[in-house]
């Protein structure tokens, strides 16, 4: 019996601080303290079941991506989380950078999606009693992006 | 080494749970914190915060782990004792937080004694945010 499956500790997401500047160039978001939800692929499916047929059919529509959402531990002045380079300037200033996402262990073009996005929603949290100050963040894909080196999606 | 401290937040105040064979009330405050690891000496980091608020002199009447018998003197004697903790927090980046648990014990012939040095050391502990310790 094979035993393949892999702990998810260690993923990261890494994002262009520079878009511009310096296009390409990753910085690791530091520590992501949750769950990262990947964002997955669907497609809407449309019934087009004719009447004298008696089993269901469905076209599919175009590829579509949930949002990456993820949690961090919010370091205020943490050049991926601040409002001078970090996630907070992107969502101030609209703007479109690459996101980089690797399972535990993957290298380039190995356990890894290369795309491009924004920042949709960013938030952070102080507890009162009990806590570290955390942050929630949401980046919304647009265009086409890379699985492994493979583009998926031309636009 | 240094730690530093997220938090060290008391679980509840202090109270006598009994006396011993010398006739000394003993009374305990039971702590849980939160640091950046590695942490190693946290009993003696904690035994320094509750020296500076008066909690006693490290080695005479503030003492630190179970390491034989306890004087038999009237007191206050304090002691702080490691009590465990829960699993470390993690980020996928490699960063980790332990969470670590302490018990303050303070002994004395003198119940309004003991209270009120178990009291001040309640009142200094609970609520430390973001601190640097070192042994």
């Amino acid at each position: 019996m094979s035993t393949k499956a892999v702990a998810g500790h260690g993923a990261t997401i890494a994002i262009e601080l520079l878009p511009v500047g310096s296009p390409g160039v990753f910085t690791v978001i530091a520590e992501l303290n949750g769950d990262i939800s990947w964002p997955g692929l669907s497609r809407s499916m449309t019934e087009v079941t004719p009447h004298q047929d008696d089993i269901d059919s469905y076209v599919a529509g175009r590829l579509g991506r949930e949002s990456l959402s993820f949690s961090t531990n919010y370091i205020f002045n943490d050049t991926t989380h601040d409002h001078l380079t970090g996630l907070q300037k992107k969502i101030i200033t609209n703007e479109l950078f690459g996101v980089r996402l690797r399972g535990p262990g993957g290298t380039a073009n190995t356990d890894e999606v290369i795309a491009s996005g924004r920042v949709e929603s960013i938030g952070h949290v102080d507890p009162v009693r009990e806590g570290a100050r955390t942050a929630d963040v949401s980046i919304k894909l647009t265009k086409g992006q890379k699985i492994d080196g493979v583009q998926v999606g031309n636009s | 080494m240094a730690t530093r401290y997220l938090e060290i937040i008391a679980v509840q105040r202090p109270f006598q749970y009994m006396t011993d064979d010398n006739g000394r009330s003993l009374f305990s405050c039971n702590f849980n914190a939160v640091a950046a690891a590695p942490v190693s000496a946290f009993e003696e980091e904690i035994a320094k915060l509750v020296s500076q608020a008066g909690g006693g002199t490290i080695g005479s009447t503030l003492l630190v782990g179970m390491r034989g018998k306890i004087p038999e003197t009237d007191g206050p004697i304090t002691l702080v004792l490691d009590s465990g903790g829960t699993a470390p927090m993690e980020t996928h980046d490699g960063a980790k937080y332990e969470r670590l648990s302490f018990q303050v014990i303070v002994r004395s012939k003198s119940y309004t004694a003991g209270r009120d040095l178990a009291l001040t050391i309640w009142r200094a502990l609970d609520g430390q945010r973001n601190v640097t310790v070192a042994a």
